[in-house]
């Protein structure tokens, strides 16, 4: 039989709170997500694909986690 | 079960160049996101920081076309869950996990406890990958 600490069952409960709020404020995608490009523009998507591919997100990335760690993988 | 993507594959999926994997979890479950993942993306996207800006590959088009192309990219789209902070804070502040956690880490891993979700990365990052093994989170980390 599973047996739970204290500090995992305080958890649990926290969990089984915060999904209720979830669901009472319908944060919660009651469907599948698709495919969210969709919504994109055409032109948008091109021009965020190219810049991705050619290293541009990585570079930007790099300048807004230097100024703000708490956005650091690690 | 849905899945909860990081920045990067977030932007993947705005720009449809999401890996096979996601694209088939899309079809069939619900894919979140984060405030800080979603944050970063934002951030990154709407800055001129760094060689190479986005606004350099939209240059090229007439006024009219960029300013809608920046404004379809500004809004996460309907699609992609966020779970508010009202929600998920007290998650984040009653997780145990062997690693402290800087609140990146923290509120992927309670979006992912509250969604029931497994993670989605592409930065084997030790520290949340930990929290995930601590917390019997599944995890997935695709290049």
């Amino acid at each position: 039989m599973a047996t739970h600490t204290r500090r995992e069952l305080d958890l649990l409960e926290v969990v089984k709170r915060a999904r209720r709020q979830a669901e009472r404020s319908g944060e919660l995608l009651a469907t599948p997500s698709g495919r969210p490009s969709d919504s994109i523009d055409p032109e948008a998507r091109a021009a965020l694909a190219r810049w991705a591919a050619g290293g541009g997100y990585e570079r930007a990335l790099d300048v807004v986690i230097a100024a703000d760690p708490d956005l650091a993988d690690q | 079960m849905p899945v909860v993507i990081d920045d990067h594959l977030l932007l993947a999926a705005l720009a449809g160049t999401e890996p096979p994997a996601l694209r088939e979890a899309m079809t069939s479950q619900a894919v979140y996101t984060t405030g800080c993942w979603y944050y970063r993306s934002a951030r990154a996207t709407a800055s001129g920081a760094g060689s190479g800006p986005l606004s350099g590959e939209l240059a090229a088009l007439d006024p009219k076309r960029r300013a809608q192309a920046r404004a379809s990219l500004e809004r996460l789209p309907d699609a992609i869950g966020l779970i508010s902070q009202r929600t998920v804070v007290p998650v984040m502040a009653a997780l145990r996990v062997q690693r402290q956690l800087n609140m990146l880490n923290a509120e992927a891993l309670a979006v992912a406890l509250v969604t029931g979700a497994s993670l989605y990365i592409t930065v084997d990052s030790p520290l949340l990958t930990a929290g995930a093994e601590d917390l019997k989170l599944s995890y997935l980390v695709l290049r």
